[in-house]
Formats: C-alpha cells, structure tokens, sequence
C-alpha cells in the first residue's frame, strides 16, 4: 500500500516534469546591470510549446548566491506589453540558491510566446575585499551563473554584463566570451540542458553608493480639516565595502580619492505641493538641506549629519505636509479615496524592512487598501490631538523594496461621515462649558468649616454687598429714565406732539415711582447693617430727587413754551439754564453713584 | 435680613448691551481690567522674549548641564518613579558610575515629567524634547505672577504690577531661562521667589495655613536646586534681625515654627538632602535659630507664671544648663561624625578668594567667577540705579515684608559679587526694590499732579476718601486725604510731569537693553553656531555631527574620555559611556583624565588603559576660530591633574611664564596628548590667507610641533570644520 502511494507520487512528479518537457525556450537574451547597488536582470525569453497539450504556465529561475535577495519581479508580454501574474514557486530538481516563479500563460500546443522579465537583486554586490581604507577603490564581486537556470532546455542563449567602470579585475571566461570597455558578453551558447549550472563571476570597481535604508516607517495621517500630514523615519546605512582605519578628515577634504565609498548627499522627489517641510533627527535639526520646487515636484537635497564611510550608520526624519487636494477624492460608490506614494521618495536606494502606516481620522470605517504590490496589512489604534475613541491605522509591511522599481502609489478606501470632523470642535467646547459650569457652581459653594465672628462679619458684609450691588442696578435704571424724559424734553416741538409727550412723560414718571418704591426695603435691609452706608445711600437718593425734579420742571417749562407755540430755536435758547442744571444734577449723580457703590 | 425677606430681589431691567456699558464705565471694573490685561501681557512677554533661540536656531536644549536634565527626564518619563528613584547611571564616571537618584536636585526632572503627562492626559501629544525646552519661559511667566503676588504684598498691587513687568525682562534672569535652557534654575527662581511671598505672607498673616503653604514651596525649592540652603538661612537670619530691630511678634514665631517643622520633613524627603538638613553644618542657623525661639517663648511664658526673683534664679540656672549641655551636645556630634563639616561650597560664598586657592574645579568654571560691575550693568541696567533708591524707600518704611526684602537684597547682593551664576539670586531683589522705588516715585508724582484738580472736586475727594471707591483711585485718594505725614516735593506739574517723563525714559531704555541682552547674548544654545548673517549665514553644526556619530558607529558600551564639561552632552545626545561629566562629584577621578590630557602619548596610553577608555574626544577650534577649546581649557587640566598628581607641573607647560603652543612652548607642552590630537594633521593646513600653514585660529601664530605622530591612536572621526577630533585608542598588540 505504502509503496503504491509512493509510486503515485513519483508518477505525479513525472506528470510535473512531463509539463515541464512540453516547453523549450528557444532563445534567451539576458543582460544584467551592474550600474548601481542593485543587479538589474533583464531577460527576453522565447519560449515555444513542443509537447502535445497545452500548458497554463512558465517556470523562469533565478540563481541568487549567499545573501542575495531578490527585490522586484516582473513579467510581461512582449506583444501584448500586458503584466503577466508570476507566483514564488518551488520546483523539483532546482539548485538549492535558485528562485522559481510560475507564470501564468496559456500556450496552445506548438505556440510560441516572448515574455521579457525584470529581476531586481538587492545585495547581489558583495564586496571584496570587504574592508577597505578611505583611499582604496571599492571592489565588488558578482555572482551568477553563466548560463540561464531553467528547467526547460534552451536553445539560444546570450548573457551580457555591464558594469559601473572599465575597471574588471577579473571574470568568468566561459567560451565564447569577449569583453569590451565596460560590457562583458557570453554566448551565444547552444543547446544548454535544463539546470546546467557554471558559476560566473565579476570583479569589478563599483564607485556607486549602496544606500541601504535598514528600516523605514512612514505615516500617513488625514485630517479632513484639509492636511495630510507625512513623517518618514529613516536608518540608513552605507552596505557598501567596511571602512577600515582611520578617518581623516584632511584627506576626506582634500585629497583626490579621500571620499572612498562614502555618500553624504540624498535627493526624495516630493509631491509639488509639500509644505512645512522638516528634516531633523533624535538630537535636532540637521541644518543642511535644500529645497527646490518645480511645477510638478518638490525636490528635496539633504545632507546626512556626516558623510557614511562604508559600514557607518545614522537615522533621520523627515516631514511634510500637503493639501487635500489631488490625494482625498471620492469613489463612485460613496467612499473616500486617499491616493498616495506608497514606498520611499528617495532615488536609488534600497529599502530592507519598511512599515506604512495610514492613520485615518476618527469615525473611518470599511477601510480597504488597493495595493500595486503585496504587502503584509494589519491594523491599530492611534490616539493624537483631541482623540478620544482613537483614529484606526492601516499598517502595510514589506521587506526588501527597491526604489525606483516599487515606487508606485496606492489607495485607501474608506467611509467616513462629515459630522466626525466635527468631534473635535463640540469636544472642546463641552470641555470649557463643563469647565464654566464648574467655576461658577465652585463660586457659589462655600467651603468654611468654621462659622466665629470673622465668618459672620464677612457674611455680613456679603449679604450689604448684593443689596449695594441691587441698589446700584436700580439707581442706574432710574438716571435711565430720567434721560430718556430728558430727551423726551429735547425732542418735543410741535404742540401737536404734546398730548403724545404728556403720556409719555406720565409713563416714564410712573417708571421712576415704581422704581423709588422698590428702593425702600432695600434701604430698609441695608440699614439694618450699616447706618453709615445707608446715610450715604440716602446722599445718592438725595441726589437723584434733585434730578428728578429738575427733569420735571424742564419738561413742563417745556411743554408750556411748545403749548405757547414758540419758536425750537428760542424755546432752547430760554431752556439752556434748565438744560444745563439737569446735566450738572446729572454728573453729580452719577459721581456720587460711583463713589458710593464703587467699593461694592 | 428680615427687612428684604419676602421682597423679590431687584433685576435690573437694562439690556445687555447697556448693563456692558455701565460695567465698563465703573472705576473698579476699568481697574480690574487694566491689571488683568498687564499681566497676561506681562506673562506673554516673559514667555516670548524668551524665544528668540528657537526662532534664530531651533528647538533644541542649550549648553551642558541641560542635557543630563534632559536625559533625566527622559528616564523619568521612560522608566517611571521608581526606577528613577533608584537610578544607578553606569553609563557616566566609568567605571565608578554614579548614583544618579541619591546625588539629583529632581524638582526639574518631576516638573518636566508632569507637564509631559498633563499633555499627554490632554492629548495635546507635545514631544518630551518640546516640553523640556518650553519649560524654562513657561516658569518665567509664573515667576512674573508671583513677583506681582509678592509686590502686592510688600506694597499695593501697583507695585506688584511693576515687579512683574520688570521681572518679565530683568537680563539677569533671562540668562538663565532663555527657551532651551533646561536647568535647574529655570524652575528654581520660581520656587525661590514663591517660597519668599509665601514666607512674607506668613509672618503677615502669622497662620498655621500660611506657613505650611511656604513650607510646601520651600520643598519644591529644596527639590530643585542647592541653593535652598540659601532660604533655610536667609529666613532665620530675618528672624534674627527683626528680634534684634525689636519687631519679634508672635505671627512670626507661628510662622517660622510652622516652616521650621513642616519644612525640615518636606525638605529630607529629597534623597540627596535626606538627614543632612538636620545634621549639616550649612543648616545650623536654621535648626538653631527655631531651638532659640522655643526657648525664647518658654522663658517669656515662665515669666509670666513666676514672680520676678524665681524668675532671675531660673534664668540663671537655665543659661548655665543649656550652655553646657550645647557644649557637650556639640562635642558629641562633632566626635561621632554626625556633624558634618563645613564645606567648599559654603566657603566659596563666604569667602570669595578661597575656591582659587583650594578648588580649582570650582574656580575652572567661568560662572563661577567673581563678578564685574559691568555684567551688573549688562544683567541689571536700570535695577542697578532703581533699587538703591528702593532701599530707601524700605527704610523709609519698614513693614516687616519690606525688612525681609532688605534681609534678602543685601545677602545676595553680597553673593553675587562672589560668583558671576549667583546674578541670579539677586534679580528678583533688585527687581523687587526697584519695583517698589518706580512705583512710589510715580505714585508721588501722580498724587501731585492730581492734587489740584482733587482740591477742586474737593467734596467728592473726601466721600471717595471715606468710601475708599477701588484701585488707583483710592490709593490716590486715601493718600490725598490721610498721607499729610508726606510733605509735597513740588505742588508744581512741571516737576512732576518731568519726573514721569524720566522715568518712563528709563523703563522704556530698561526694555530695550533687556531685549537687546536677550537676542545677542542670551539666546545661543551652545550647541549649534552661528556665523555670519542673511545670506552669509553659516551654520557650525559639529558637536551634533560627532556625537550623532558617536551614537551610531561605536560599540553601545565604548568609553569616551574627554575634558568633564563634554561629558553631560556625549552620555545624552552620543548615548556612549563618558568617564567623567560635568557632575564632577569626583574631584581624583577628574584629575586622573585632565594627566592623561597632559601627559606624553605613551603615559596617557598607561592611563587610558586602565581607565578602560575607547575613544578619546578633543574639542578643537583652531581650524573655525572656535574659542572655548580644550588648548585653551588645557592649563585648568593642567592644575586640577597637578592638584592630585604632582608629576604634573604647570611650569613644565609655560614657556617663561607664558602659555603657548607656538614654537616657543615647552616640550612638555608640545609632546602633551592634548596638543597631538588637537593638532594632528593641522601643521600642514592653510587656514587664514597669507599666513604659514598650520595657523591656529584662535591662538593667532603658527603652532610648534606641525607634524605630531600618534602611535597608540588614530583619527576615528573628525566633524566638518575640525571642532570635534575623535581617536580611537588602540588594542595592545599581539603579543606574537
């Protein structure tokens, strides 16, 4: 039995095989790149259906030696110019360094199809030696195989090399191979069975910088008040060959290859309209830096705090800002789009482990990502200015991104209603309510303990302050009215006018009766505490009949002269005295007003 | 009551925009209005002017001892209380390390930590560094709220308002406070000032309450700096004076027997001061002074119980006891040890010559220098002139709260001139009492001015005089009617209108000079420079770059050996183990390094060994003109190594008496591990034009030795313009 099940997976193993024996690749063109920190593959393959069925996909390896990762992959048709779906795959009888992805293409029997594949590999570079001093040229060694790993026989195949510099120490001679100035081509090789290996290997000057960001974390965060703020947190490294011995800074200066592998410089691409830019780090500001603004973009040219000799590392930060518009849209069906840069604005770098978190505002629901690429989702909470149920973040992670290849945007969908972004402002102004309420209910609290002569006389003092204050209220709505008589007086010229002013004037008296009548107990009560300061009340009072009886028989003489039929302009002029004694009575009122109440 | 029971209390009918109206136009509400709006101005320029470093650099914390603050708080913040608490900071002193909880002020540290989680409580998600940096004007502020609490109660509230403008800006504090400048004494003048209005408050008051509240703000003092012992002797020295000037009362006693008790046991809570605020010989008048009153008010209530004889016999047998059982009480302590010498600091005040014969760690320090008439100028301006005048004015008359300031004004007036920091300490004195001169100089002038026109409405005067209807007016008013012991200067307004105008004069270039102080002198952080203005601005960001490196490409446990005043600002922005820092609480563990600096390569490689050391770090200014250098540091190595290593000799290092490094300096000198890593590589650098190479910048001629090798180091970093050199010290070699 168990030899039957063994026998079935060996049969399913040749059925694998069989599939595999079905395809031929009939000429393979491969160039890879040197020019950078990366290796950068290129592959145009033909690849030809020879067995009777057709087959749904296309197996295309990669030999990646020690340490080595493979960043980007893409394949894409190279009629139709349309992406073609590659999965990691593992495949029976592939050298243990190799990696195998299965890509979907349908080729009928005998068809054939060119698909052209790009392969960015990170830490492919290895440098040897792997120290150097700050004078020496940077070495580094490239590995591969000579031949295009492939389960599937190759007809034709071709490889070329190209590298930073003339400067090759040293290649792999398999024949036929030539070298020119800064290319090394191999092939044509005919009929190369599947999974031949041979090494290859380049040892070339490479004076480019390997910027190496260790870990990047950016975050996103929308305020529907209309900013997106960006704050990109960066620990980069120079992977390139180690610094060894010493640092001089005079030759770093001066000399003509003092730099060795060192970088300082960093260009990010921006979007045009970024603002309230910031680059700084644990310690502070990094104070050098410069920005430039272009019609379509921001270009920001930083200096690392010192300059990364091979192996040196340092972190930074940095920030920015930009407006809604152009990032916050509205999907058709109702939600809300945030388009953004997905991965790091820097050129040509290489980025080990970067975490994008999206902090969406509070109240954002039914959040989905639109991704160009996979990455790891997974969500948290954040509380920032004002939260009180916490904003969700979206947090995307992924290893090993290149820039530019895996500069792409992407979108978070999300429902959000309007009212939410008013959360922030009604929480404010309950808090400074509650916060009045509170004062004015503390205000009317007391807190003594104790109740001797001290409490009662401040009690006391109390109790003739309110009724002051009452007072006071009462006085200053009579010295109103007896202006509003007063300029009833002023206004009245027409002896039609008189019968409406003589009702007027009853009205207004009236007002200022009621008023002395409700004066009474309040005197009554203040008495009772201070005789001092009700005689001085009984001064004001004083002061205020005065004044009304002046008011009084001005609007009488008034109303005579208006009744006689003379002339405004001689009415006023006999009235002055009148006129001028009611304002003196006036001032003299309200001064006596202020001192008396002033102390209350 | 009775009278208006029943009846409706009255609402004024007026509406809201008259009711408005007729609040404004009262006396008392326009005052109210004016004080309040001056002192949330007042507030708002003490906070702002401080700005000046953040707005001209940014938000950084300043100098050196900030930083350790900083790196404190961060702990704090981190590691929560008790980890705080407990702090053994193996990172610093190595390989003693420092016991960081035991030997901190951390009234800073907790003031910080505390903003910090209010913030965060508030979600107003202010960065720690942020917080750090604010901390220092947002206590300028409440420091100018308490100058006016403290000037209305030595005075009125005008002089109150006086103090608090003046304060807002007096350079002398400034100095100290400057946004960035996380230091002790940013929070410490407002704990000092607070605890002397609350004391003063006290003895006017003579309450439990009052003195347990100055209590509470001397424990905040005593938390936050060393000068509390100022305060704890200070404040029995006023008790002395008022029992001699014959104003002893019994609020005072209350007072001081209440700060005594509840102080003490606040105070000892700190760690660092624990039992020494009993037990220290710099505390002696404070705990003397209350055993004195105790039994000052013993023998006053005995008195009263014994006939007159007794009386005279128990005296007598009382001052023979206690006398002797003081003696022997001293002897004992002094025996035991429990008595604590007097120490060096306490003699540096006392004695100004005596740091610059017996501590040269103390006397290497530039604040710590005496102090010239010109920084009281620069410091003060006006208060130098003003608070003479306020003296007088005090004496004039003397309350009790005005005898405590003269108490005050005069001892630190004394202090200052010892030490250039304790400028500090006698700011808010001169700030007091020319606050207190300005406000009755103008208070006199406007009473003249006004006193015609008050005869003339004499009626009203007099109603106002008995009612005394609020604020200037009534003072104004109660000095027209009942201050006739005050004989009119001048009825005339010409005089006194001249004397506004100079005074405003003098106010007005007060504020200039205090603004002008501020932005030149003040508002550096240190740590960042500057050269050149506009477009011809040129940053120096080197002590950043090469710590920053530091931090990230060494080994997490590699020690930095560098001259004491880097050590603060390696261990918190490099985040490396430094072997001596600016806490120099190890004077033999200082010298040890400053002989390393000074010896030859070979016997410094000896003692870098031993001390375990990985890097060593030169602060270097020939090359940018930098002048506070370690070259020009070096002859205080020089001492302070002598001082403990007689090998060292200063002589060795002075050409004919004088200190050099050209080619006329001592071999000694050009052979010294300081002079090679400063000059390594520099001898053949053409620095300014027309000049030979090798042309030290700061020192102006061409250096001795042009071409010093290193061979137990090597260069492991040099920032961008060459004013941090770092070398690494090398392994032994290989033996085979």
């Amino acid at each position: 039995m168990r030899q039957a099940v063994y026998l079935f997976a060996a049969l399913l193993a040749v059925a694998g095989s069989v599939a595999a024996d079905s395809i031929k690749l009939q000429q393979v063109d491969r160039k890879i790149n040197l020019n950078s920190q990366f290796a950068r593959i290129t592959e145009t393959v033909k690849a030809k259906n020879v067995g009777e069925q057709p087959v749904s996909e296309l197996i295309l390896c990669q030999q990646l030696n020690a340490g080595a990762v493979l960043s980007f992959y893409k394949v894409v048709d190279a009629t139709s110019k349309s992406e073609l779906s590659a999965s990691p795959k593992v495949v029976e009888g592939a050298p243990a360094d190799a990696v195998c992805h299965s890509v979907k293409l349908t080729l009928a029997a005998g068809d054939v199809a060119t698909v052209t594949v790009n392969a960015v590999l990170a830490k492919a570079q290895v440098p040897f030696p792997a120290e150097v001093t700050q004078q020496d040229p940077q070495l580094m060694l490239y590995k591969d195989n000579v031949y295009v790993l492939s389960p599937y026989q190759v007809s034709a195949q071709t490889t070329e090399v190209v590298t930073p510099t003339s400067n090759i120490k040293s290649y792999t001679e398999e024949k036929p191979v030539s070298k020119t100035d800064k290319k090394i081509k191999y092939g044509k090789y005919d009929l190369i069975k599947p999974w031949t290996t041979k090494q290859l290997s380049v040892h070339f000057e490479n004076g480019k910088s390997f910027k190496h960001m260790l870990t990047y974390v950016k975050e996103i965060e929308v305020s529907h008040w209309g900013n997106i703020y960006v704050e990109e947190k960066y620990e980069i490294k120079n992977a390139g060959a180690q610094h060894s011995g010493s640092f001089s800074r005079l030759k770093y200066a001066h000399a003509y290859n003092g730099k060795g592998n060192s970088f300082r410089d960093l260009r990010a691409v921006l979007p045009a309209s970024a603002h309230s830019l910031y680059y700084v780090d644990l310690i502070g500001n990094i104070s050098s830096s410069n920005v430039r603004k272009t019609l379509s973009s921001t270009v920001l040219e930083l200096e690392l705090r010192y300059p990364l000799m091979g192996g040196w590392k340092v972190d930074f930060t940095i920030g920015y800002s930009v407006p809604l518009t152009g990032f916050l849209t509205r999907t058709p069906a109702g939600k809300r789009r945030l388009s953004m840069d997905l991965s790091t604005p820097f050129e040509d770098v290489f980025v080990e482990d970067a975490i994008i978190k999206v902090v969406l505002p509070e109240g954002a629901s039914g959040i989905e990502a639109i991704l160009p690429y996979d990455m790891e989702k997974s969500f948290e909470t954040k509380f920032t200015y004002l939260d009180t149920t916490g904003r969700p973040v979206l947090v995307l992670h992924r290893r090993n991104l290149a820039s530019p290849e895996h500069s792409a945007k992407f979108s978070v969908d999300y429902s959000f209603g309007a009212v939410h972004t008013l959360r922030e402002p009604l929480l404010l102004i309950t808090v400074f309510f509650g916060l009045f309420v509170a004062i004015i209910a503390y205000n009317r609290m007391e807190f003594t303990i104790t109740r001797d002569e001290k409490w009662a006389a401040a009690r006391d003092r109390e109790v003739l302050a309110t009724y002051m204050e009452q007072l006071q209220a009462l006085l200053e709505d009579e010295l109103t009215a007896l202006s509003n008589l007063t300029r009833l007086a002023g206004s009245l010229k027409e002896s039609a006018h008189v019968d409406s002013a003589a009702r007027e004037r009853a009205a207004g008296e009236k007002r200022v009766k009621d008023l002395e009548d409700r004066v009474k107990p309040l005197l009554a009560a203040v008495e009772s505490r201070s005789a001092r300061v009700a005689g001085q009340v009984r001064d004001v009072l004083e002061r205020s009949r005065g004044l009304q009886a002046r008011v009084g028989k001005l609007l009488a003489e008034r109303v005579e002269m208006v009744k006689k039929g003379a002339a405004v302009s001689e009415i006023n002029r006999k009235l002055a005295p009148s006129q001028e004694a009611v304002a003196a009575a006036r001032r003299e009122l309200e001064g006596a007003i202020s001192t008396v109440f002033g102390a209350y | 009551m009775s009278a208006a029971k029943g009846s409706e209390p009255y609402v004024s009918s007026a509406s809201l925009l008259e009711t408005a109206k007729r609040y404004l136009t009262r006396t008392k509400s326009q005052e109210l209005l004016i004080r309040c709006a001056t002192l949330i101005f007042i507030y708002l320029l003490a906070f702002c002017i401080r700005l000046f470093s953040v707005l001209r650099y940014e938000s950084v914390i300043h100098e050196f001892d900030p930083y350790f603050n900083y790196r404190s708080t961060i702990k704090l913040v981190q590691d929560g209380f008790y980890e705080f608490w407990n702090w053994f900071d193996a990172d610093s002193w190595h390989p003693l390390g420092r016991v960081v909880g035991g030997t901190v002020y951390p009234g800073l540290m907790f003031t910080a930590a505390i903003l910090y989680k209010i913030s965060n409580f508030l979600t107003a998600c202010i960065k720690l560094r942020d917080i750090c940096v604010f901390t220092a004007p947002f206590f300028a502020g409440n420091t100018a709220l308490i100058a006016y609490l403290f000037g209305k109660e030595l005075k009125d509230a005008e002089t109150g308002l006086v103090a608090a403008a003046l304060m807002a800006i007096v350079p002398g504090y400034i100095s100290r406070s400057v946004a960035g400048s996380f230091d002790n004494e940013a929070v410490a003048i407002f704990a000092l000032l607070s605890t002397f209005y609350l004391w003063v408050r006290a003895v006017n008051l003579g309450t439990v309450a009052a003195g347990v509240l100055a209590a509470f703000a001397y424990l905040y003092m005593a938390a936050s700096w060393g000068a509390y012992v100022f305060i704890s002797n200070l404040i029995p020295l006023y008790v002395i004076v008022m029992f001699v000037a014959g104003r002893y009362s019994r609020r005072l006693y209350v007072a001081y027997t209440t700060f005594w008790a509840v102080g003490s046991l606040l105070a000892m809570q700190v760690r660092f001061i624990g039992f020494n605020h009993v037990l220290s010989n710099e505390l002696l008048a404070f705990n003397g002074v209350f055993l004195g009153l105790q039994l000052w008010e013993a023998l006053m209530f005995l008195r009263t119980k014994l006939g007159s004889r007794q009386f005279k016999k128990l005296l007598y047998l009382a001052a023979s006891g206690a006398a002797g059982l003081a003696g022997v009480a001293l002897a004992g302590l002094l025996l035991s040890g429990k008595l604590n010498p007097w120490t060096g600091r306490f003699w540096t005040l006392l004695d100004p010559t005596y740091a610059k014969k017996f501590i040269p760690i103390v006397a290497s320090v530039s604040e710590h220098q005496p102090t010239t008439w010109a920084s009281y100028i620069f410091d003060l301006h006006l208060l130098v002139f003003a608070a003479p005048a306020g003296l007088y004015f005090c004496f004039k008359k003397p309350t009790d709260g005005c005898i405590f300031l003269i108490t005050f004004a005069l001892t630190s007036i004394y202090f200052s001139g010892i030490m250039v920091r304790l400028m500090l300490v006698a700011a808010p004195a001169f700030v007091l009492l020319s606050a207190i001169a300005i406000s009755s100089t103008l208070q006199s002038a406007a009473r003249e001015l006004r006193a015609p026109s008050a005869a003339a409405a004499a009626g009203g005067a007099d109603a106002a005089a008995d009612s005394a209807a609020g604020g200037r007016k009534r003072v104004a008013a109660r000095r027209a009617g009942g201050g006739s012991d005050e004989v009119p200067l001048s009825s005339q307004p010409l005089p006194n209108v001249g004397l506004m105008a100079l005074v405003t004069l003098g106010l007005m270039s007060y504020a200039g000079h205090c603004i002008w102080v501020t932005s030149e002198a003040y508002s550096s952080p240190s740590i960042v420079l500057i050269s050149g203005w506009g477009p011809h601005r040129h940053v120096l960001d080197d002590f950043r770059e090469a710590y920053y490196w530091l931090r990230h490409n060494t080994a997490p446990d590699a020690k930095i050996m560098s001259w004491w005043d880097y050590g603060y600002q390696i261990a918190a922005m490099g985040n490396r183990n430094v072997i001596v820092d600016n806490n120099t609480w190890n004077n033999t563990h200082i010298a040890t390094v400053g002989r390393a600096m000074a010896s030859n390569e070979t016997e410094a490689y000896k003692i870098m060994r031993m001390l375990d050391v990985d890097y060593a770090l030169v602060i270097f200014g020939g090359m940018s003109g930098y002048s506070s250098d370690d070259i020009n540091k070096f002859l205080w190595m020089v001492r302070i190594g002598g001082g403990v290593f007689p090998v060292i000799k200063e002589s060795d290092y002075l050409a004919n008496g004088d200190y050099t490094v050209s080619s006329r300096g001592t071999q000694t000198m050009l052979n010294s591990l300081m002079y090679k890593l400063s000059y390594y590589d520099f001898g053949n650098i053409m620095t300014e034009q027309g000049k030979g190479p090798g042309f030290d910048r700061v020192r102006q001629y061409e250096i001795g030795n042009k071409n010093p090798q290193l061979e137990h180091l090597y260069e492991a970093f040099t920032s961008e313009h060459w004013i941090v050199r770092i070398y690494r010290v090398k392994d032994l070699e290989n033996r085979f």
